[in-house]
């Protein structure tokens, strides 16, 4: 075939052409899958893939007897694919019915432009089974591991609580976090461009360590038991009790008031979260005094015999008069601590000077965290003896001018149960992974801080406290007891120590014989009653009896003992011993010499007055209250009855009351101050008196 | 003066490898798409499969017709009157898609526009070598030109598909280039094409948003950007060696088309760079052997078959290689052999069958 000229070169133009397009071809090619390969991958990566973060699932929790006091559970979770949404509107409305979210916050989520978005965390079943039936286009689920409390409340202090993510936000969940929450999970959703998940890879969640506790579930239940019965009584603003075992610093239970829900915290108060047996600062009051006998003792300033004069009820340091609440005159010093002289045992404090004092002080554990594993525990308040004042060592030496923990005085008064050893209280024995074994083991940490002699000497003492002196009222039935009561005055807004706020406490152990549980009790503010031994130390034989029996303690009364035999008490409960120094620490101002004379302590073998019960809430606040008739009630009657109906009581004399002012049946404003003239019926010597 | 040859062995095993790429690249990139649409993974593949059979027995069956046959007025003007029939036809037929394309026959689906293209072809070669002496003859040789062009393509651009009609003028365009079409009347043409493009580009909603994203596809990567950057992440993401066949996550709905005019970019995805290359190469080749096959053919009329053959074949497939690549704006043109499409794939055998025999007769 002949071709002609401009065919040929028309030919060739198309040749070069299709070369030039096919060469630019190859070149795109090469540039996009070498040049740009590892930014489009990426690109390509992030739109196929949804990595989910999975709550990790978290280590059991458990009490010393293998009970499971937190676990782990699947739950749904639900989450949107926005772009398969086909109506948002709709879809929004729909869910917020079935959630409880807010319809604009579900929209907004749809519209963020995410391919991904939670709409609700952890389900329960009801919801997840709702929203599964309503089969959403663009809704979907995802299994997570959420924390669950089967006990509700039990403990929960002690256990804490985690948030949405698993992550421990209290208590031995947030102490123990690192081992316990395990991996976090991720679950690597592929999805096609609908959002439609076709294929999953799942990294499964690595699981967390298992804590094995200290806790014993009956007994934190019995001691939650009491916090509770506590709570409603007092109408306290907060109670803490803890049980632990004297011999090692194991915590056996441990309870406060305010308490929480672990499964729902969100719904309690953040003050309710607060761990008080650990985070709660309050002046110890007569049980510090422990320390100094123990301090005294221990540097051999003293024996238990040995006589000291009480001087009457009071004692005048560098100028500053302080009243014990009871004239005393010779007492041994065992007497001291069996009466709870104030006067007694400043002159112990005395003889120890401050800096030994101090030594003591810091020796017994106060003034540092116990070391305890859990969160939030405060150090307490102590000052060296270099910025004490000259005052300092009489008030230190009754427990006042000073801040410990509930669970600092619970460590000493173990102290002396044990014989001379701090432990170190702890409450996880063992950290337990299901795969790795265990990881930790916790042995009890103790370190001598006093001779078993003085340790001796001071269960002798305590243990007449219990039989004979301030805190009858927590002798066990079938045990025998030691323990010290107290009752502090707390310092009001003004700086002063309060006439109306109270922390009643009592701490002490059992059997005495042969110390296996050693418990405190504060009760911070309680209405009403507020002396530690009338209502610390009841609740401190309550739940000791209860612990030892379920403990199965022989019982170590002996058959026919005197001192054990049924006696009918010869008076009422005790009112509060409440020592008081007018020179208050936190005001040092000049004091005016009236309130030098005053007396704010009471007897404790003789009822006696200047108790002013605060309204108890619940008391009628309108209207007029018929004054009743008082005459031959008791103190504590007349106490319980005008606080019933919502009177104020200003008393005087001890005794039977044998006059009022106003008389009965005057009708007077809720809240209103009746005089009550109690006439002496024993040869009590001491007078007390109005302000 | 023809002598008896073996038809162009490497051309015919060029086509085969191209068409059992096809089948493999159509499985691959369809299955998902199939068994959510229709619950059968295969559901693609098996029309896909029994239209390669056809085609190739078509192919094998016109390889055997010498091309000579065609030259006769009669046969080329009642296969021209019959495509213009079919395509008129598809207007009173059910509209699929919103277009008049198919022809819906039980089992299969006839795409008359695909046969157009071929028919345009044979009439171009029959007409042109008859006015080899007066190409530029305008009442003699370019109106009828014209009208069978404007005839044809008039009708596809109504159905509508603007990419058919432009293969068919850029077929026709280079034949005549070639043939010698006087540069004035190139440049007329050019004149014409700005206002008509203007037309049936910017003024279609949907052609407007193809020439925008195609300049800036990241100024709504979720919009009218979606299927280019897409095209693109999948090539990109395949890399050198790609995914493994198979392998492939962007035809799982990301990447619209992926079997049909996006098939390319599934090579890309799972082949790498080397799937992509050898393509672009087998077509290269085709070209080349095409070419071959038209400068040996023992007549004007061949040249120009093998020629508009070869060009058809080549334009369309580097033209679907650029959309996807990004170098040219969406157009709906498929890939030849390897796309998903009955017609397409049945008439473009049939049309290498016609070059084979060419090939055949090469002087």
């Amino acid at each position: 075939m002949k071709i002609d000229k401009t065919l040929t070169r028309r030919f060739s133009l198309l040749i070069v052409v299709m070369a030039l397009w096919a060469a630019v071809i190859g070149a795109r090619l090469y540039f996009l899958h070498v040049v740009q390969s590892a930014d489009l991958k990426q690109r390509a990566e992030r739109q196929q893939q949804r990595v989910l973060d999975v709550s990790p699932r978290r280590g059991v929790i458990y009490d010393r007897n293998g009970n499971e006091l937190a676990v782990s559970i699947r739950v749904d979770s639900v989450f949107a694919v926005p772009d398969e949404i086909e109506n948002p509107l709709a879809t929004a409305k729909k869910l917020s019915s079935l959630t409880g979210i807010k319809r604009d916050e579900l929209l907004e989520k749809f519209e963020s432009g995410r391919s991904f978005a939670w709409i609700k965390r952890k389900l329960d079943r009801k919801e997840a089974e709702a929203i599964r039936v309503a089969d959403i286009p663009g809704i979907y689920f995802q299994k997570e591991d959420h924390r669950f409390y089967p006990k509700a409340r039990l403990a929960s202090h002690v256990l804490g609580y985690v948030n949405m993510d698993e992550e421990g936000m209290g208590g031995l969940e947030y102490r123990y976090n690192d081992q316990v929450r395990g991996e976090a999970g991720k679950v690597v959703v592929m999805t096609d461009a609908r959002g439609r998940s076709f294929q999953s890879v799942q990294q499964a969640p690595g699981p967390g360590a298992n804590l094995i506790t200290t806790i014993d579930e009956n007994i934190q239940y019995i001691v939650e038991k009491e916090v509770q019965d506590l709570a409603q009584k007092t109408q306290a603003a907060g109670i803490s009790i803890v049980a632990m075992d004297p011999r090692s610093g194991e915590i056996l239970g441990m309870a406060n008031h305010p308490q929480f829900n672990p499964n729902e915290y969100g719904k309690y108060s953040p003050n309710a979260w607060s761990n008080r047996s650990v985070s709660l600062n309050y002046e110890p009051g007569s049980t510090f005094k422990i320390v100094t006998a123990a301090a005294a003792l221990e540097e051999k300033l003293t024996n238990p015999l040995e006589q000291i004069d009480c001087q009457m009820g009071s004692i005048v340091l560098f100028g500053h008069r302080i009243r014990d609440h009871k004239p005393f005159g010779l007492l041994t010093v065992k007497e001291v601590m069996q009466y709870s002289s104030d006067v007694g045992i400043i002159k112990l404090g005395l003889r120890l000077g401050d800096e030994r004092f101090a030594g003591y002080i810091d020796r017994l554990g106060f003034g540092r965290a116990t070391g305890i594993d859990l969160p939030g525990e405060e150090r307490g308040l102590t000052k060296p003896a270099s910025r004490w004042s000259r005052v300092s060592v009489g008030a230190i030496s009754m427990g006042q001018e000073i801040g410990t923990t509930p669970l600092q005085i619970l460590s000493m008064v173990s102290v002396v149960a044990n014989g001379g050893i701090l432990y170190r209280p702890y409450v996880v024995k063992r950290v337990e992974h299901p795969q790795d074994g265990v990881l930790t083991r916790i042995e009890p940490h103790g370190e001598r801080v006093i001779s078993e002699n003085t340790a001796l000497q001071l269960q002798d003492m305590l243990e007449v406290v219990v039989t004979e002196g301030t805190a009858q009222s927590s002798r066990l039935e079938g045990y025998r007891a030691a323990g010290k009561t107290g009752t502090a005055q707390k310092i009001d807004e003004t700086g002063r120590y309060s006439k109306t706020k109270y922390v009643a406490s009592f701490a002490g152990y059992a059997p005495a014989s042969n110390p296996q549980v050693s418990l405190i009790v504060v009760i911070d503010e309680p209405a009403g009653l507020h002396g530690g031994g009338q209502v610390a130390a009841p609740a401190f034989k309550r739940v000791t009896e209860q612990i030892l029996r379920y403990m199965s303690v022989p019982s170590d009364v002996p058959l026919y003992a005197p001192e054990y035999a049924d006696k009918v008490l010869p008076s009422l409960p005790s009112p509060p011993p409440v020592p008081s120094i007018e020179s208050l620490p936190a005001a040092p101002a000049p004091v005016e010499p009236e309130s030098l004379l005053m007396p704010a302590s009471l007897s404790t073998l003789l009822p006696v007055s200047s108790v002013e019960p605060i309204g108890a809430a619940g008391l009628p606040e309108i209207g007029t209250v018929t004054v009743p008739d008082f005459t031959g009630k008791s103190l504590r009657q007349v106490t319980e009855e005008s606080m019933r109906l919502g009177l104020k009581i200003r008393s005087s004399g001890s005794g039977a009351a044998t006059r009022q002012s106003p008389g009965a049946g005057a009708h007077v404003r809720p809240g209103a101050r009746i005089q009550v003239q109690f006439s002496a019926r024993s040869t009590a010597r001491m007078a007390a008196n109005d302000k | 003066m023809a002598r008896k040859l073996k038809p162009d062995r490497f051309l015919f095993l060029i086509t085969l490898i191209l068409v059992g790429a096809g089948l493999a690249m159509v499985f691959s990139s369809s299955a998902v798409t199939a068994e959510e649409k229709f619950g059968d993974p295969n559901y693609f593949s098996f029309k896909q499969l029994i239209a390669a059979a056809l085609g190739l027995a078509v192919m094998f069956v016109v390889m055997k017709i010498d091309y000579h046959f065609y030259r006769h007025p009669a046969v080329i003007f009642s296969v021209l009157a019959a495509v213009v029939a079919l395509l008129v036809l598809v207007f009173f037929l059910p509209a699929a898609a919103n277009t008049h394309r198919w022809i819906n026959l039980p089992g299969l689906s006839l795409q008359p526009s695909e046969l157009a293209k071929l028919a345009l072809i044979l009439f171009l070669a029959y007409f042109l070598e008859k006015r080899k002496t007066n190409i530029n003859h305008i009442a003699f040789t370019l109106v009828p030109i014209a009208v069978v062009v404007a005839v044809l393509a008039g009708l596809i651009v109504l159905q509508p598909d603007l990419g058919t009609a432009l293969t068919l003028l850029a077929t026709a365009g280079i034949l005549l280039f070639v043939a010698g079409l006087d540069l004035r009347w190139i440049a007329v043409s050019v004149i014409f094409a700005v206002p008509a493009f203007y037309l049936l580009v910017f003024r279609v909603r949907y052609r407007r948003e193809r020439i925008l994203a195609f300049m800036d596809p990241w100024q709504e990567p979720l919009g009218r950007g979606f299927q280019i950057i897409q095209s693109l992440v999948s090539v990109g993401a395949g890399g050198i060696a790609g995914l493994g066949y198979m392998e492939g996550k962007q035809k799982l709905f990301y990447l619209p088309e992926a079997h049909t005019d996006f098939i390319y970019a599934v090579v890309g995805e799972e082949l790498g760079l080397v799937g992509t290359a050898a393509v672009l190469a087998l077509f290269v080749l085709f070209l080349w052997r095409g070419l071959r096959a038209s400068l040996r053919a023992p007549d004007l009329f061949g040249f120009y078959l093998a020629l508009g053959i070869t060009m058809m074949v080549c334009v369309q497939a580097f033209v679907n290689m650029s959309v996807v690549l990004s170098l040219l704006p969406t157009k709906g043109i498929p890939l030849p052999f390897l796309s998903y499409g009955g017609s397409s794939f049945v008439v473009m055998l049939a049309s290498v069958g016609i070059l084979l025999n060419v090939s055949q007769q090469s002087s």
